[in-house]
């Protein structure tokens, strides 16, 4: 067993270089945005890596990565910071969106749009020219770092009214459009995440490109090349390729049992 | 075994009462009358205490599929189990109830009640019936295909199986094996196949390319080609012996065909070894065929099996062999293609016809799989892809003000023909030249690597496809350009003011709004036929009990509130917090406490429905029974609701028809207004949802949705075009965003994609591309919209 190392978010600085295949010049206009002090919005469907592109971001810029993956429970509180009674004594604790501007770090808000919409407002004085967190039990504005970047990632894929993006949000954010991977990059991409053999990876990638055929016509996202990925790993380890792309590539997808049964069609198509 | 207690019990559970009525018929004392009798549950438990744990846990949890639905229906279902049991296995059980579930959804409970009260001949015939129907698998196959495809191809039943290029026609009923997972394998090979023919262009040779073997054959048989068939009609019809020729095609195609699924699919490799082995012993002696059927016969098994099953006469061996070098050259090429098949074809004929000229001829019947050909078929499904081609290059031409040529569909046919290596980078581009449309330089890389996109990996264009690039063409090129406004103006009257609600329009190009511009006038829409919605449900009958299901899921169930201000329980964590924040000198929140609520569902949905003339026919036909479903949805919700339709003809005469207001009933009154909608003149939105915006303002609900339904985009007689239109709806739309009111679109105009996202925004839409869909579909997105 590896052992597990305990690190105050401030100080997860990634070391090893993330293995990422840029897929236009994504990689220069984040920089571009960062020496702009500009934030970022990621927008794509689910596991097409954004996730993996910022993780590779924050090391090609050396700085700290700060992850907060929002749901509809998320207070400001809960990013900004709150007072604990810790034997009769009070104590303020920082939120990480509090630590990542005080420490200048990268703070990445996943999926912004579950988060509760009086929440998102919290973000908004860090994302425009003032790049200010104002601390309203405390009484205190914290100025954030040149070094400090905001991003959010966003899924337009959700097609529920009730889970829209505000425009007086999305709009402090410059946006890049993620996609899943031309065809012969998926192929490199998994076969290097997951480490099976072209010919598995290129029936992966297929089936994959015949699963996103049905976006709209039924399912509401095509698989992404993490499920990809998740099936050549359980493939790598052995189990049956046929049962393994079921498992991975289309349960995860739908409930819709004529839709899954022709997904599982499909796999014994390919495999 | 099970005690007394134990089986009553649970039956008590599932079904929540000891006892149910019956009609019992009463002749004692005053002739015949009804009675009602009393069944108890008891009755049911001896029988049941008999039965093996197993099997009575199975009853149960059958029977509470059954409760959920009705609770007399399970009851019944118990009474009878334990003689079902003695008929049925366990899985003909859970068949004998779905069917009962079927029943109860297509004609109501009192019909399944009776179902369940006994075991008559005729169910225990249907649930050992093997073999797998059309209508059980279609769905399934209609997904599989257009997965595979990336296309919209529609799947129907039909005696034999084949393809136009536009609809897959599957057989009506496969019992080739008694297991029905094999029936299914059956299926999916003969989707596959269908696609693979599609895939591999089998059906859609192009002439051009092979004009030496056209004009020879022209030549030696006299024949000549024809504008009113296709390549593969009109090629087929060059031989003097057409089905002859036809079976020679069928056989190379598919041979090549099934070469590049294989290559393409090793699972689909798997199922089809599966087929032939049981297809080898079913193929018919030589003997008892004609010398060309046993040639053909012979050709098949070598290509297919690579081996003959019996002997042929040395003479018909040697034709068919000859036959077989001929066809094999073709698939060792690199990438052979149908003209390829084409060529082989004639040379497979001719040697035939010097051999065995003048010898009967009847037909050749290939393996179940494949399918047949039908050139005729396919010359109509490709002359229908090209008419709907010559309209989008008409209005598109239309749109960039270029003049319309005399002869459109000779000009796409020749674009057609003359494409050139379809592998050439920006070969689609010189498709498009073709047409005559020019593609203004800014957009030509975007525009290439959309197509690219579309046409994937394929190597081969076909008809579809090249439409898909008209398309995507059509709608980056309107995006670049300026629609052209004609000047037109009309004068408001003091009679078009009276009665009428007065609405501003938005002019972008002064960036201001032109005050009390439109005169919009509530009219109720007239009632039709009272027998529409009735044909409706019972059209779809299977899918609104699917919908009345899925919705009520959506029914609100009890959630606990956090931090709430007032509620039953304390909020530990809000409590800590605010003790907390106490201590340390802020003001501490009252929000403490956690309430147990409904979820609360306190929506008001409006549908507009776009009226104007484009929706004649089907379009509106079909609008009206997806709304049918959709109240019988929403009416097992209790959101507030209201429809509504809008046409109109200038800024005068702005009609807004009153289907359903939020406080009706959906009544007969209701039913026969939906009934009664019918396709009127234009369509100028803003007004309408200007009126809607203010309908919803004063309706109490905490989320307000505005579903437009339309067919195109905002156009009007007079100056409402182009940008205008686009602009001022965009603006009446974010009039009503402010309002709170959440607008959303179902358009089935596929060539929406730009102005739409102008005018919703990106997730405010959605784009049918096939009308028949929205009764299904209509439902599907409220609830995703909604939860």
């Amino acid at each position: 067993m590896t052992e597990s190392k305990t690190l105050k978010v401030e100080e997860y600085i990634i070391t090893e270089e993330p293995y990422y295949e840029p897929v236009g010049n994504e990689i220069e206009i984040f920089e571009a945005a960062y020496r702009n002090k500009l934030p970022v919005m990621l927008k794509g469907p689910t596991g097409c890596g954004k996730t993996r592109f910022m993780q590779y971001m924050a090391w090609k810029l050396q700085r700290p990565l700060i992850t907060v993956s929002c749901h509809d429970d998320l207070t400001s509180s809960d990013l900004v910071g709150r007072y604990l009674v810790k034997g009769g004594e009070t104590e303020w604790v920082d939120g990480p969106l509090t630590r990542a501007v005080k420490v200048g770090a990268i703070c990445y808000l996943d999926e912004i749009v579950e988060a509760r919409k009086d929440t998102t407002v919290v973000i908004h004085p860090l994302t425009d020219d003032r790049r200010i967190l104002p601390i309203e039990k405390r009484g205190e504005i914290i100025k954030a770092p040149d070094e400090f970047l905001l991003a959010i990632s966003y899924n337009p894929g959700y097609q529920s009214v009730l889970k829209d993006l505000k425009h007086s949000t999305r709009q402090r954010f410059i946006s890049i459009n993620f996609d899943y991977p031309p065809k012969e990059l998926e192929k490199k991409i998994v076969m290097k995440e997951s480490g099976v053999d072209e010919e598995t990876a290129e029936a992966l990638v297929t089936l994959g490109e015949k699963i996103r055929n049905l976006k709209d016509k039924g399912l509401e996202e095509g698989a992404g090349t993490r499920l990809l990925i998740y099936a050549g790993q359980l493939i790598k380890e052995g189990i049956e390729p046929a049962k393994a792309a079921e498992i991975a590539m289309a349960n995860p997808i739908t409930d819709d049992a004529d839709m899954l049964r022709a997904i599982r069609e499909l796999i014994t198509t390919v495999f | 075994m099970a005690s007394f207690e134990d089986v009553r019990s649970n039956l008590f559970r599932i079904l929540g009462q000891t006892s149910f009525g019956e009609d019992v018929m009463d002749v004692r004392f005053t002739g015949f009358h009804y009675a009602r009798g009393l069944r108890s549950i008891d009755e049911a438990v001896p029988a049941l205490m008999e039965l093996p744990n197993d099997v009575l846990r199975e009853i149960y949890r059958q029977g509470e599929k059954l409760a959920k639905r009705d609770k007399e229906m399970a009851f019944n279902f118990f009474m009878t189990a334990p003689d079902a049991v003695t008929h049925f296995s366990l899985e003909d059980l859970k068949k004998w109830v779905e069917m009962g579930l079927e029943l109860a959804d297509a004609y109501g409970v009192v019909p399944a009640r009776n179902f369940f009260k006994g075991i008559t001949r005729e169910t225990i015939e249907k649930i050992h019936s093997h073999g797998l129907e059309f209508k059980d698998v279609a769905r399934i196959m209609e997904i599989y295909i257009n997965a595979l495809s990336g296309d919209q191809l529609a799947v129907q039943d039909s005696v034999t199986s084949y393809t136009d290029t536009r609809v897959v026609y599957l057989p009506q009923k496969v019992e080739e094996f008694e297991n029905n997972e094999l029936n299914f394998k059956v299926y999916k090979v003969i989707a596959a196949h269908r696609y693979a023919q599609k895939r591999y262009r089998s059906l859609e040779p192009n002439l051009k390319r092979i004009e030496g073997v056209v004009n020879e054959l022209q030549q030696k048989y006299g024949r000549s080609l024809s504008n009113l068939k296709e390549d593969l009609e009109n090629f087929i019809y060059l031989f003097p012996e057409e089905q002859l020729a036809l079976d020679i095609f069928s056989i190379v195609e598919n041979a090549r065909v099934e070469r590049n699924l294989r290559r393409e699919f090793r699972g689909i490799a798997r199922d089809m070894d599966l087929l032939l082995e049981r297809e080898w012993e079913r193929r018919p002696s030589f003997s008892k065929l004609s010398d060309k059927e046993a040639v053909l016969e012979a050709l098949m098994q070598l290509l297919t099996y690579g081996r003959l099953k019996e002997e042929l006469s040395p003479q018909l061996e040697e034709i068919a062999r000859r036959a077989y070098e001929i066809a094999k050259e073709v698939l060792e090429k690199e990438r052979p293609t149908v003209e390829d098949s084409c060529v082989a074809t004639y040379r497979i004929y001719e040697l035939i016809e010097e051999k065995l000229f003048g010898t009967p001829y009847n037909r050749f019947n290939d393996l179940g799989f494949r399918g047949v050909i039908k050139p005729e078929q396919v010359t109509a499904g490709l002359k229908k892809t090209k008419k709907e081609m010559a309209e989008k290059l008409e209005s598109l031409l239309e749109d960039l003000q270029i003049e319309k040529p005399p002869d459109i569909d000779s000009m796409i046919q020749h674009a057609i023909n003359e494409v050139p290596d379809p592998l050439a980078y920006g070969a689609p581009l010189d498709f498009l030249f073709r047409l005559g449309l020019e593609i203004p330089e800014e957009i030509q890389e975007e525009l290439l690597r959309e197509i690219e996109k579309i046409l994937g990996e394929l190597g081969e264009i076909d008809a579809s496809m090249l439409m898909k690039v008209l398309d995507s063409a059509g709608r980056k090129i309107r995006a670049n350009i300026q629609a052209k406004v004609t000047e037109y103006q009309v004068e408001l009257t003091e009679e078009d003011k009276q009665g009428a609600f007065l609405y501003d329009e938005w002019d972008y190009k002064v960036g201001n709004y032109r005050a009390a511009w439109c005169a919009l006038k509530e009219k109720m829409m007239h009632k039709g036929s009272d027998k529409f919605v009735e044909k409706t449900l019972k059209k779809h009958s299977g899918l609104v009990a699917l919908i009345r299901r899925q919705f009520e899921m959506m029914r609100p169930d009890y959630k606990r509130l956090f931090k709430q201000m007032y509620g039953e329980e304390i909020d530990l964590d809000a409590f800590v917090e605010a003790f907390a924040d106490m201590k340390a000198g802020t003001t501490p929140s009252d929000k403490l406490y956690i309430k147990v609520d409904k979820k609360e569902r306190d929506i008001a949905v409006a549908f507009l429905v776009d009226l104007s003339g484009s929706t004649t026919g089907w379009v509106i036909e079909t609008e009206k029974e997806a709304l049918v479903l959709m109240c019988e949805a929403l009416e097992v919700l209790d959101d507030k609701y209201a429809i509504f339709g809008f046409s109109g003809k200038t800024r005068k005469q702005c009609d807004f028809y009153i289907i359903k207001r939020f406080d009706e009933p959906y009544d007969e009154e209701v039913k026969q207004r939906i009934a009664g909608m019918d396709a009127f003149d234009y369509t100028r939105m803003g007004p309408p949802i200007r009126h809607v915006t203010k309908i919803l303002e004063e309706t109490p609900a905490k989320i307000k949705l505005l579903i437009v339904l339309s067919d195109g985009k905002p156009e009007d007689f007079d100056e409402y075009k182009g940008d205008h239109g686009i602009e001022d709806t965009k603006k009446a739309l974010i009039e009503a965003k402010r309002k709170h009111i959440r607008p959303f679109c179902i358009t089935i105009d596929t060539e929406a994609r730009d102005y739409i996202q102008r005018m919703f925004g990106e997730i405010g839409y959605i784009i049918l591309d096939d009308v028949a869909k929205l009764p299904r579909k209509l439902p599907e997105i409220y609830r995703r919209l909604t939860t």
